[in-house]
């Protein structure tokens, strides 16, 4: 054999041998790669913080139950493997449409979360329901997605719904709210009878919402004196800001989900429109939202999914991992995500299989404590199916109110209910018994008592 | 009082669209140019603002020139080396225009996200004029507008390059034919239009809440304004801007629970306008040749 020869034979050999050693190389599929997982994208408008907080408190549940063995599927270890999908939701319903396609198709998820307005919430029910995807929400509200889930049962029985619903019971809770404070006033500022502006939010969530205001406020004992609904995604709100304080009111009833409700904080803060804000304005949740207003955030208050008291035992505890990993408080979303990545990993060890079908039997018998509550589904033969209910024995909101750069629990305040509330929703009783540990007074804005106290 | 609520706040919205639409107005009429990236530069100037200020925690007056400084230099640069060289036709140039706001837009996307950013005011408190309050800087954007006004009526009425400013908007070839650079006198119109898109984000940037797609909404109005007024017709421009002002505040104020339909009804007011007035109120008619 000469040089040559053998040197061709030797790269040759070298060649074979790094060929089987690449193979070995974890490709999907391959031997190499061990590891089972179950593919789960979650869905939201990553480039907007609602979606920040869905994908980081999965990111911060997926970890820890990876790190704590995974999920055990019929004796077999398997790994949260997780999926960002871009659901730009809040510019484009079609775009979240697209991004439940590429979830159900492109990306084989076994579940899917998916955090959504409920617009968007909607069409995406129908794509999930077409490829047979269990289909956890996290963000949409409105009662139309648990009434689809009522009459076509065999259809959307897939979709099961951890965030709120705006249902009497949610409404009740706002109500109360805006009670407790329309009591204060009354009190701090010898006012009979309270004036309410309204503002909405131009979504399909807060619909509902104006002809609530319209029956129940003016039963309440309050004077109703105008409802406003600037667009969604509305940048400036002055007028409408001139036009409450014009219309006279000592109290606002707002629901702001929106961009529109940075603009309100905004105006009402520059013009110090001489009323309290009650209700929630979504944005207004971030400890960034401080910042960005430079400080026109103080005094209002807004309820949110989660607080750092005991809503549940283990509230405190995700508040704190979440805070500590990410440098700001989990927002709405993100109790519900983890709520979802929960109830799932219950749902499959009893199932013993990913089979759909056996999963769904088993997520309808959840019964798991998480970071919000009680996670239970409702029947599916009862008036809300697959929605996690508010109440006694579940859940409650919190509501804070910004002072001086921080988020302060003032309700629930284990206060007396109205009455008319409790007519309407005996359920709500709950709130005349809750008030969490570190829960402090409300304190109406300085500006508006010296205005009521001179105009009076 | 909502009568007054009408006056005051039709005005300073108005002023606000003005001040944005006349640099439009202006652009169009001198060079032809349909600057769909005209509100991308005020988009521009809102960032730098924020920029400036919140992130570098510099003096608000650094902000304001750099504000005012940037959108010139990134609209010279980019008419002379794409807009010049296509502008005798309309849909390059429109195309080229939206392709600069989607690129400012996306760059701004990626830089901050779609959050919302703001800027505190620095001109702070609120001004009660028989009973309505308005915010002091919505006072010093309505000034800033009249002055800006003022000065630009001063600068076409009153100097050379007023006088050759006019003469290339009424007359392109002749102008050339008088020996009027006309070339220049188009980039030294789209400096001066981007300088009005940065003095307009400086004064309403501290109002409004900034996003990467805060250039949409007053393009569509500014859009509207200038078709209302009249192509080519500042005073149009100006006149339009505070028409449709006064549209969305009597809507906010008459029908609270329509306040979202605000930019919907006036721009069907503006359609009912133009069926009587198909020009537009000031309507200017441009001959057709193109250098």
């Amino acid at each position: 054999m000469t040089g040559k020869q053998f040197f061709k034979k030797a790269a040759m050999l070298l060649a074979c041998l790094a060929m089987v050693g690449f193979s070995q190389i974890a490709i999907p599929g391959s031997k190499a790669e061990a590891v089972n997982k179950i593919r789960i994208p979650v869905l939201g408008p990553s480039k907007f913080y609602p979606g920040q907080y869905q994908w980081n408190a999965a990111v911060l549940t997926a970890d820890l139950i990876n790190r704590q063995g995974g999920v055990n599927v019929g004796g077999q270890k398997y790994m949260l493997d997780l999926v960002e999908i871009d659901t730009n939701d809040l510019l484009s319903v079609s775009d979240a449409v697209n991004a439940m396609e590429r979830a159900c198709s492109m990306e084989n998820a076994d579940f899917i979360i998916a955090g959504a307005r409920s617009e968007a919430t909607l069409a995406m029910m129908d794509i999930a329901a077409d490829h047979k995807k269990i289909y956890l929400d996290v963000n949409s509200a409105h009662p139309n997605q648990i009434k689809r889930v009522k009459e076509d049962y065999d259809r959307y029985k897939y979709f099961f719904r951890i965030s709120t619903i705006v249902d009497f019971t949610i409404i009740s809770y706002s109500l109360s709210d805006l009670d407790f404070v329309g009591q204060i006033i009354k009190k701090e500022l010898g006012i009979e009878k309270v004036k309410v502006a309204v503002v909405l939010d131009k979504a399909a969530y807060a619909d509902p919402l104006a002809g609530v205001a319209k029956g129940m406020l003016p039963a309440m004992g309050y004077e109703l004196v105008g409802i406003w609904r600037p667009s969604y995604s509305a940048k400036d709100l002055f007028a409408e800001a001139s036009a409450v304080k014009t219309s006279g009111a000592q109290l606002i009833w707002g629901v702001l989900s929106g961009p529109s409700g940075q603009a309100f904080v905004n105006a009402w803060s520059k013009l110090k429109v001489p009323a309290a804000y009650v209700g929630t304005v979504t944005d207004s949740q971030r400890h960034a939202f401080w910042k960005t207003t430079g400080g026109a955030a103080n005094y209002i208050a807004s309820y949110d999914s989660i607080g750092r008291v005991d809503q549940s035992p283990t509230t405190i505890d995700f508040y704190d991992r979440y805070f500590e990993r990410f440098g700001e408080k989990p927002g709405w979303g993100s109790p519900f995500v983890e709520g979802a990545l929960l109830a799932l990993k219950d749902a499959i060890e009893r199932a013993g299989t990913l089979d759909t079908e056996k999963v769904i039997v088993e997520l309808e018998k959840t019964d798991l404590i998480f970071s919000n509550g009680r996670l239970k589904f409702g029947a599916k033969d009862s008036d809300l199916p697959h929605q996690v209910p508010y109440g006694e024995g579940y859940r409650s909101l919190v509501s804070f109110q910004w002072r001086d750069g921080k988020q302060l629990i003032y309700f629930p305040a284990a206060a007396p209910l109205n009455k008319v509330i409790y007519a309407k929703s005996p359920q709500s009783h709950y709130l005349e018994k809750l008030k969490f540990k570190g829960t402090v007074d409300y304190q109406l804005p300085p500006w508006m008592v010296d205005y009521w106290k001179k105009n009076q | 009082m909502w009568f007054v609520l009408l006056i005051i706040n039709g005005l300073v919205l108005g002023s606000t669209y003005a001040v944005l639409a006349v640099g439009f107005a202006l652009i169009f009429s001198v060079a032809r140019l349909l600057n769909f990236a005209h509100t991308g530069l005020y988009m521009l100037s809102a960032y730098l603002m924020y920029i400036f200020m919140t992130v570098w925690q510099m003096p608000v007056e650094l902000a304001i020139a750099a504000a005012i400084v940037g959108p010139p230099v990134l609209a010279i640069v980019f008419y002379k080396l794409l807009i010049q060289r296509v502008k005798e036709h309309e849909f390059p140039i429109i195309i080229l225009t939206f392709s600069l706001v989607w690129l400012i837009q996306e760059t701004f996307l990626i830089s901050f996200d779609a959050n919302l950013l703001g800027i505190e005011p620095y001109i702070k408190g609120f001004t009660e004029i028989s009973g309505v309050r308005v915010s002091n800087q919505h006072i010093f954007a309505f000034l800033v507008c009249v002055l800006v006004l003022l000065g630009l009526w001063q600068l076409l009425a009153r100097t050379r390059l007023g006088n050759a400013i006019r003469c290339v908007s009424q007359d392109t070839e002749t102008a050339n034919l008088m020996g009027i650079n006309v070339s220049l006198i188009e980039m030294i119109t789209v400096g001066i239009s981007a300088v009005l898109a940065g003095i307009s984000a400086t004064v309403v940037a501290p109002l409004f809440a900034i996003d990467p797609h805060m250039w949409l909404h007053p393009l569509i109005i500014i859009l509207a304004a200038v078709v209302l007024g009249g192509m080519g017709s500042l005073i149009g421009a100006v006149t339009g801007a505070f028409f449709l002002g006064f549209v969305e505040v009597a809507v906010v104020s008459l029908i609270p629970q329509g306040s979202f339909l605000r930019g919907a009804i006036s721009l069907l007011a503006m359609g009912i306008v133009l069926t009587i007035r198909p020009d537009g109120l000031f309507g200017v008619v441009f001959e057709e040749e193109r250098l």
